[in-house]
Parts: C-alpha cells; sequence; structure tokens
C-alpha cells in the first residue's frame, strides 16, 4: 500500500511541478518520473514478424507525406499550416520503419483540389483516416515498442486534423 | 509508472487514473479563468476524464485499486491563457500516459487506450498547444 501510495504521490507532484507555462515542447526528460525510458525512436530494432505492419504504416506514411507535399506545392499559402505537420509525419516514418531503411518512393495523390479550402479539408480527412489506420495497426502490434510508437502516431494525427480544423488556433493561440 | 519498474498492465492503469484524477483537479484550478466557449470545452473534457476514471477503476478489483488522491500542487493559474496552458500541458502527458496503457494491455483495452490518448492530445490542441510528432513526449 506505501508503494501505491507513494506511486501517486509523485504522481500528482510531477504534474503540479510542471511549469504552468510551459509549451508542449519543453523536454519531457527533464521529469523522470513522468517519463518512462523508451522513446519513440528506440524501435528501430523490429522484430520479424512485425515487419509487414511496419512497412504498411510506413508505406501509409509516405502516402501522407506525398500529399502534404502536393498540396504545398500547389497551394504555397498553405505552407505556413502544413509544413510543420508534414516534418512530423517524417517523423513518425523514421521512428517506424528506421532511418536506415529507405522508404519506398510515393506517387502523389492523383489529383490536388484547386480550391485550397478543398485541398485542406481533404488534409485533415486523410489525417483522421490515418489516427483510424494507426489504431487498428496498434491493435495489431506484438511488441510494446511498436504498440506504444502507434498509439502515440494515432494521437499525434488525430491532433493534426484538429489544428487544421480550428485556423483561429493556428494563428493566435498556438505559441511557436 | 516509475523508472525503476517494468511496465504492468496494473502500473499502466494504476498511471492513467493518477493522470485522470490530475486532470480533473486541472480543470477545477483552471474553471474560474474560462469563459465562454473556454468553459464550454473545459465542461465536456472535465465530463470526459471523471468517466475514465470511473471505468479506469472498473477494470481493476478492490485490492489493487490506488490510494485516494493526497494533494495537488497546482497553483491556481494567474489568468485564461496560464489556465489554458496548464489543461494544455495536463492534457499532453496524459495522451503519452495512454500510450503508455495501450503498449502494456490488449484487445479493447488496448483500442480503448489509443482512444483516450487521441481524445487528450486532441484537447491538448484545441487548449493552444502546437501538435507533437509524439505527443507529450517532446517534439
Amino acid at each position: 500500500m506505501n508503494r501505491v501510495r507513494r506511486r501517486t504521490f509523485l504522481g500528482l507532484t510531477a504534474v503540479a511541478a510542471f511549469p504552468l507555462t510551459a509549451a508542449c515542447t519543453s523536454d519531457p526528460d527533464t521529469d523522470p518520473t513522468q517519463t518512462p525510458e523508451p522513446t519513440p525512436t528506440d524501435s528501430t530494432s523490429p522484430t520479424t514478424d512485425e515487419n509487414p505492419l511496419r512497412t504498411q504504416v510506413g508505406q501509409e506514411e509516405g502516402s501522407l507525406i506525398a500529399r502534404y507535399e502536393a498540396t504545398i506545392a500547389a497551394h504555397p499559402n498553405l505552407s505556413a499550416s502544413l509544413a510543420p505537420l508534414a516534418e512530423q509525419h517524417r517523423a513518425h516514418l523514421t521512428a517506424v520503419i528506421g532511418s536506415s531503411a529507405a522508404p519506398s518512393p510515393q506517387p502523389p495523390p492523383a489529383m490536388i483540389p484547386s480550391d485550397s479550402t478543398v485541398a485542406l479539408a481533404e488534409i485533415i480527412a486523410a489525417e483522421r483516416s490515418a489516427a483510424d489506420a494507426r489504431t487498428t495497426a496498434c491493435g495489431m502490434a506484438t511488441s510494446v515498442e511498436l504498440a506504444r510508437l502507434l498509439a502515440l502516431i494515432a494521437a499525434s494525427e488525430a491532433s493534426h486534423a484538429e489544428a487544421l480544423s480550428t485556423p483561429a488556433a493556428s494563428s493566435e493561440g498556438v505559441a511557436p | 509508472m516509475t523508472d525503476s519498474e517494468p511496465l504492468t498492465t496494473l502500473s499502466a492503469i494504476i498511471a492513467a487514473i493518477e493522470g485522470e484524477e490530475a486532470a480533473v483537479y486541472a480543470y477545477g484550478v483552471a474553471a474560474p479563468r474560462l469563459s465562454g466557449d473556454q468553459s464550454d470545452l473545459a465542461r465536456g473534457a472535465l465530463a470526459a476524464h471523471r468517466l475514465r476514471i470511473i471505468v479506469l477503476r472498473e477494470s481493476l478489483p478492490p485490492a489493487d485499486q490506488p490510494a485516494a488522491p493526497g494533494g495537488f500542487l497546482v497553483d491556481p493559474p494567474p489568468d485564461a491563457a496560464a489556465a489554458a496552458a496548464l489543461l494544455a500541458t495536463v492534457e499532453a502527458r496524459l495522451a503519452a500516459t495512454y500510450a503508455d496503457l495501450a503498449a502494456a494491455s490488449s484487445g479493447d483495452q488496448r483500442l480503448d487506450a489509443v482512444r483516450s490518448a487521441r481524445e487528450s492530445a486532441v484537447r491538448s490542441v484545441a487548449w493552444g498547444a502546437p501538435p507533437e510528432a509524439f505527443p507529450g513526449r517532446g517534439a
């Protein structure tokens, strides 16, 4: 019982000790009570039986990146919103398939809508689909590392859809 | 989950309960600084977090229930911006905690944990945090 009580105290204190005004980009490694050892990039040694799953997710991330790049090329006015998120998908890709593995080149999506509002809506829809696909993939993962990674990516992609759906937040409320 | 203990389903559930109880408290101290749409967002989130606590506690036998929270050291945020920043931080951390629970569980419990991680990451962004590649883990 003491163990549980102590752990509870640590957990709550850890939240309390987090600087109130800190952005989420603060380094969580400074707080060992809330940030366990594994990091998303520690999964570059995939077990063989998970390779097909990693390859599949890697291809899907590659397709998303291609869509982002084509949309940015067609609509430079969206670049400020989209480029940072495309970079996060590149981080997802590296975490899933490892930095040494070269992703197979992805053909860009067939058509990027000429209306930037429609193009943005398609990106948002693609992020939601990706979050659902990552959720399903997480359910199929056999290692702890890949399951955690896919859960984090699912959460990230869901948050991308949210960020792109609230332009007011991205222009005013979001700290750099 | 503390650094010295292996990841187990029980420890991951307890960590999620603790994170949810801290979130409920954070929403309480933030509430006086919020108004309008932010109040509505906070009320909806608070209800969701309370429900998660019940669901998580129901998944544990009585002997494994974590103790009631003993206290919180969060200073009341001085204004709406600080309140939103507090909630954005708490939600992002909770997203990472649920990713740990997803890793430590299987089947429906894992899928439910992923859904919770997604919801918290979305709320963190709704409170003004920039999206992260690995929510709650640093960019």
